[in-house]
């Protein structure tokens, strides 16, 4: 939890940003979302009164994001009419909380999955990949360039990541798996917004209406098949099997996916997950932090992408 | 007084673990405290693992027998990459280079290699997540979502 001196320091950085004086209380942690603690706090401005907000804190770099191109995105298409919260505040420096950090609105309903919620979701997700990201204001992502780019800097972005958290040894299945994605990185037609973590548990809804996508720290620039892989591979998995999804897809919004491009994708984003995870185990090891859900992600997570991936194409 | 004979480490750790899973965790209420306490469960469980022998060890003696049956199949073989993969002491950077090498050359060779490591390293890893499976289930189950 945050400490009391840390809360006061929190106030005091939210008085001054927000013009209003404030008391902060943290009412729980969320225990959703790995790669940041998300706290939900009441936030009583002396000016504005009481408004419930969520403090999003990084840790140690776990799943190797940061918050700059999250806060700049969620701001984007908060601007754009997105569903995405508001972000009231954004503290780069470890100055405040320890760890760089950002308050967002509180944004009411729930992430547990009902089929109600479905459509209104993949229907956003789509608009998603429609929208002008250069037209929104988003224009801090690397745009691919080359062909195969899409996939190629997924593919070395992840590596670097998996890389630099090696802890003695490199694993052999990782490296053969990405020396094999690189050989077959299919073409991108056309490069879009992608998520990057969509999918069940990742969006909030109400009374079957959507009310917000979020954890936007894997957005960026690429190949909205990487999108539609991930739904249907890892958060959507429980729900319906690979054809009852290509098929519902291509019902409800005009998504006619290539059976060959998603196994690709699929296997890319299964990559994905087993260096990202490889952080997590290195804030362990090296005692950055010694929560358990970091042990978990950096074994048996990781292990399990791993497993599956070299299952899917080594 | 003494304590001749002191409790061994494996009931402390089932005891912790019992406490723990049975008692604890299902009466916390908040959704981290209780997520941790689940967590912790796993943890001890693969401690336990790690208590039993030395994996780290046993891994790369294991590892090391793959690589040396590896550098008898490429005997005689040209190829750059085969000799910059042997040369590496560690068997893990040997295992790795060649396996991007059989990637990269492709053929009967690179088949026969893969299909020596492979084995060995699949091997390694399905043990490992079985180890770590009370971790797993913790985890998954706070994947379901949140209200």
């Amino acid at each position: 939890m945050i400490s009391p001196e840390r809360l006061s320091k929190l106030e005091e950085y939210l008085g001054s940003e927000l013009g209003d004086p404030c008391t902060v209380t943290i009412v729980g942690r969320i225990s959703m979302g790995q790669s940041r603690a998300m706290y939900i706090a009441d936030l009583e401005g002396k000016a504005r009164g009481l408004r419930k907000v969520v403090v999003r804190v990084e840790q140690w770099g776990l799943l190797g994001s940061d918050s700059r191109d999250e806060v700049q995105v969620m701001r984007a298409l908060h601007a754009a009419g997105y569903p995405v919260a508001g972000v009231i505040a954004y503290d780069p420096t470890p100055d405040v909380l320890g760890q760089p950090f950002f308050v967002m609105d509180f944004v009411e309903g729930t992430s547990v999955f009902t089929r109600e919620s479905l459509d209104p979701y993949v229907d956003a997700l789509a608009e998603l990949h429609r929208i002008d990201y250069a037209d929104v204001g988003v224009d801090f992502y690397p745009v691919p360039d080359g062909p195969c780019d899409a996939a190629l800097l997924q593919i070395q972005r992840w590596y670097d990541v998996y890389r630099a958290n090696l802890i003695g040894e490199p694993s052999p299945l990782i490296e053969e798996a990405a020396q094999w994605l690189r050989n077959n990185a299919p073409e991108t037609a056309r490069s879009t917004l992608v998520h990057g973590d969509p999918g069940p548990g990742n969006y909030l809804h109400e009374d079957g209406a959507l009310r917000a996508l979020v954890d936007w720290e894997f957005t960026h620039i690429g190949d909205p098949d990487e999108d539609w892989a991930y739904l249907i591979s890892m958060r959507g998995m429980g729900v319906m099997d690979e054809d009852a999804w290509v098929a519902y897809l291509a019902d409800q919004v005009g998504v006619e996916l290539d059976r060959d491009r998603l196994f690709y994708w699929i296997a890319i984003n299964l990559f994905k997950g087993a260096c990202i995870d490889q952080t997590a185990l290195g804030i362990y090891h090296r005692r950055e932090c010694l929560a358990p859900n970091l042990l978990a992600i950096g074994t048996c997570i990781h292990l399990s992408a791993l497993k599956r991936l070299a299952d899917k194409i080594l | 007084m003494t304590l001749p004979v002191a409790p061994d480490v494996e009931t402390i750790l089932d005891s912790c673990i019992e406490s723990l899973r049975d008692i604890v965790a299902p009466s916390v209420d908040g959704e981290w405290p209780r997520y941790s306490a689940e967590l912790v469960v796993g943890s001890l469980e693969y401690v336990k693992h790690l208590l039993s022998e030395d994996l780290n060890e046993g891994r790369r003696v294991e590892l090391q027998g793959a690589v040396d049956e590896a550098r008898e199949i490429l005997a005689g073989e040209t190829a750059p990459q085969w000799a910059e993969a042997l040369a590496e002491a560690s068997p893990f950077e040997a295992a790795s280079k060649l396996l991007v090498a059989c990637q990269d050359i492709g053929g009967d060779t690179a088949d026969k290699v893969r299909a020596t490591l492979h084995p060995i390293l699949r091997g390694q890893l399905d043990a490992e997540f079985g180890r770590t499976i009370g971790l797993f289930s913790a985890f998954a189950r706070n994947m379901a979502g949140s209200q």
